[in-house]
């Protein structure tokens, strides 16, 4: 049974890559905080309910997040959400030009290091569907960045 | 685009909040109620903060929403009709069924792509199903209610489209089949030399887009199909992948060779991949045609063997059954074999001449048969012979009337024609002999009459003219662009090959641009080129063309001795402008080389 202090052990060794995986997933920052938080939340109120805590927080962390991402948000809070690198802004600004799903499945591969199969259960989708996705992204991203994008 | 990892990894630049205290906080805001609603994997249903209050509404609705997003698009009509495989035209060259197959191969690489892709949503909307009934209270909302009967509404569509592009997907691979049967039978008989010996595959990113197959056509060679592998990533490695062989890894900016072993099928696909999922439904689009081993490939060994004490080595000439698209024309190749004669019976021209008519009209041995060499010469004919002498020049050679009883097939136009360029060859390659007449019973009416024609002194062609092969750098252009334009003759578009036709060294008119699927195309006004000489009989040039989308070969005959003739072939692949231009130097120089 996953206690508290274990919710706490997966926040120190996941949290930040988590954090990074959702600002890449949102492009928004406060969204990526939002989420993380939220799903340390859940994992912390019900800690007894989970059996492998940094898959669940994971996943959690990536529903709550696509939900935001369908929340309208107010343009201060827009505005507000680009006050970061120049190079990273260039990333998030690219990635938002894909469909969700890509992104996830990009993000997760590329920034996470997760094989085809941990994204496919993390996404709820097929592993084949995940290869489709990481596909088109890296086709559509290759059409956004061309060449010249060191 | 640059490596997908290290591009991504500017994310972890920005520096990331501390959340654990805010996280804490909002733990401590769940009621137990809320904790016992919360089943595992599936976020619960109580706000937190303000944010919170739109999760409530929105997780499932979220969730579904995205499906729906996703998938809406693939019950609408104008998706249905692009999913649709588009009509297969007729094909009359193997440049088209080639583009025809690689067409369609992309076609079926991408309705299963969709498919996949709808399938992998459909089971997810299954378990969202699943599980937004597990969330049902037990006085569930109207929006809650909403939501599931909308998303199995959904499915029902979606379950019907699946359903379709099943079926496209099989009529596309009826058709990717038909198209292969189609080019199967435009594939050219093999030419000795036309084919590449090596397939070359360039990676420059994955699948359809990504793969270069410069060779189309590959011979295999006794080991197996050879490929020259080059990712041309220098920082991220790629899969070529080769149905059904598998795959191999290659390293960033590395070029492999890579061999499959020798099979009987003759077609495989090939495709380039950044990942290789082996359970993926990722198939290979670009389709490699597998020409089998030449039988009639030099072999100096064989056909040169050292004769032995008391015995003169001449030669013989026969054809190859490889070659019968050639067969009868002035470039039909023939090949050359030793025969070993009693130095006795060689010791004068006109003996050695003898000796090699006789070893020639005896035919191939059975093992040079059960290569493919043969005659069209009837054996008879050898015991036909009266008398052979060499005067002034002249080799002539008288044959009784039983010559007439056995002809074989020598009354067919290809066979006699075929025959006379075997004759030449064993003649002139004395140097005494400068024409050769042949006679029965001392008629040349007689003899000439056998094959169908009128009494001739057939002769070793008196000069040898040179045409010019000239290499030099033009514009690349499109199947349809006619004439160039001369203002674009500029360094930039790629090499072409120009061969001067006349004997006065004008442009004639004829250049073959090394482009992909390309034919010959006609134009005019050019000059100035740096030309390399090429020995050989104007005309000889006997085909010059597109063997199946990506090569341009050459076939033209020479002089293997001093103005008598041999054929030289050869392939080239237009892989890039450089390499095309390296193959085309390289011709000219072995031409060079080869010229007396």
């Amino acid at each position: 049974m996953t206690e508290a202090s274990e919710i706490e052990r997966v926040y120190r060794e996941v949290g930040d890559r988590l954090w990074w995986a959702l600002l890449a997933y949102t492009g928004d920052r406060e969204m990526a905080s939002d989420a993380a938080a939220e799903a340390f939340a859940r994992a912390l109120a019900t800690p007894e309910t989970i059996r492998e805590p940094a898959a669940w927080v994971w996943r959690v962390a990536f529903r709550v997040a696509t939900t935001l991402l369908r929340v309208p948000k107010a343009a201060s809070d827009r505005e507000a959400s680009y006050e970061i690198d120049d190079r990273a802004a260039d990333v998030i600004l690219a990635l938002k030009q894909l469909p969700p799903k890509q992104r996830a499945a990009f993000v997760l591969f590329y920034l996470e290091d997760r094989p085809a199969t941990e994204i496919a259960e993390l996404l709820e989708m097929a592993p084949a569907t995940v290869s489709v996705h990481l596909h088109r992204a890296r086709r559509k991203l290759r059409t956004i960045l061309g060449d010249d994008d060191a | 685009m640059p490596d997908p990892s290290e591009w991504i990894s500017r994310i972890r630049e920005v520096e990331p909040p501390e959340l654990w205290e805010e996280a804490a906080a909002r733990a401590s805001s769940v009621s137990e109620s809320d904790r016992a609603a919360v089943p595992d994997g599936h976020p619960s249903s109580q706000p937190t903060n303000p944010r919170r209050a739109a999760l409530v509404t929105g997780v499932a609705a979220g969730i579904l929403a995205l499906a729906i997003v996703v998938l809406a698009s693939r019950t609408g009509p104008a998706e249905k009709g692009e999913n649709r495989a588009t009509p297969t035209p007729e094909v009359s060259s193997l440049s088209e069924a080639h583009g025809l197959l690689e067409r369609l191969l992309g076609e079926l690489w991408t309705a299963e792509a969709r498919l996949a892709e709808l399938q992998g949503s459909l089971e997810a909307a299954h378990d969202e199903v699943i599980v937004l009934q597990d969330e049902l209270g037990p006085d569930p909302t109207d929006e809650q209610l909403r939501e599931i009967e909308m998303l199995q509404e959904r499915i029902q569509a979606w379950t019907r489209s699946v359903a379709e592009d099943q079926a496209v997907v099989s009529e596309l691979r009826d058709r990717v089949e038909e198209a292969r049967a189609a080019r199967a039978r435009l594939i050219p008989p093999p030419l000795g030399g036309v084919y590449p010996d090596v397939a070359t595959v360039t990676c420059g990113g994955d699948y359809t887009g990504g793969t270069q197959l410069s060779t189309p056509v590959v011979r295999m060679q006794p080991d197996g199909v050879h490929f020259r592998v080059i990712n041309g990533i220098s920082n991220e490695r790629v899969f070529l992948v080769i149905q059904p062989d598998g795959a191999r890894a290659i390293p960033p900016g590395a070029t492999l060779e890579v061999v499959i072993p020798p099979r009987p099928s003759h077609d495989v696909e090939v495709t380039c991949t950044f990942d290789y999922p082996r359970d993926s439904w990722e198939r290979p689009t670009h389709p490699l045609w597998i020409e089998r081993p030449s039988t009639c490939a030099d072999d100096d060994e064989r056909r040169n063997a050292a004769p032995v004490d008391g015995t003169r080595e001449v030669s013989v000439y026969f054809s190859c059954e490889e070659n019968a698209e050639l067969l009868g024309t002035d470039g039909q190749p023939v090949y050359m074999f030793a025969r070993s004669v009693p130095a006795g019976s060689s010791g004068t021209s006109d003996g050695r001449f003898e000796s090699a008519l006789r070893a020639y009209l005896a035919g191939p041995t059975p093992g040079e048969a059960e290569m493919g060499y043969f005659t069209p010469a009837p054996a008879s004919l050898g015991a036909a012979i009266v008398e052979v002498s060499i005067s002034e020049g002249t080799a002539t050679v008288d044959f009784d009337a039983s010559a007439e009883g056995d002809l074989g097939n020598l009354g067919t136009s290809t066979a006699s024609l075929t025959f006379l360029t075997e004759l030449r060859a064993v003649a002139f390659q004395f140097p005494e002999v400068d024409s050769l007449a042949l006679r029965v019973d001392g008629d040349c009416d007689l003899f000439w009459h056998m094959l169908e024609m009128s009494c001739q002194t057939i002769r070793r062609a008196d000069t040898c003219p040179t045409a010019q092969l000239a290499v030099s750098r033009l514009p690349w252009l499109p199947l349809d662009s006619g004439v160039p334009d001369p203002a674009l003759l500029e360094d930039e578009l790629g090499p072409v090959l120009v061969w001067f036709e006349d004997e006065d060294q004008r442009w004639a008119g004829r250049y073959v641009a090394l482009k992909r699927s390309s034919e010959p195309v006609v134009g005019q006004g050019l000059s100035d080129f740096p030309t390399a000489e090429v020995r050989g009989e104007i005309g000889h040039l006997v085909w010059i063309g597109d063997p199946g989308a990506g090569e341009v070969a050459l076939v033209w005959s020479e002089g293997v001795q001093p103005c008598s003739w041999f054929s030289l072939s050869m392939s080239s692949v237009g892989l890039t402008e450089a390499e095309a231009e390296r193959t085309i130097r390289g011709l000219a120089a072995y031409v060079g080389e080869r010229s007396p």
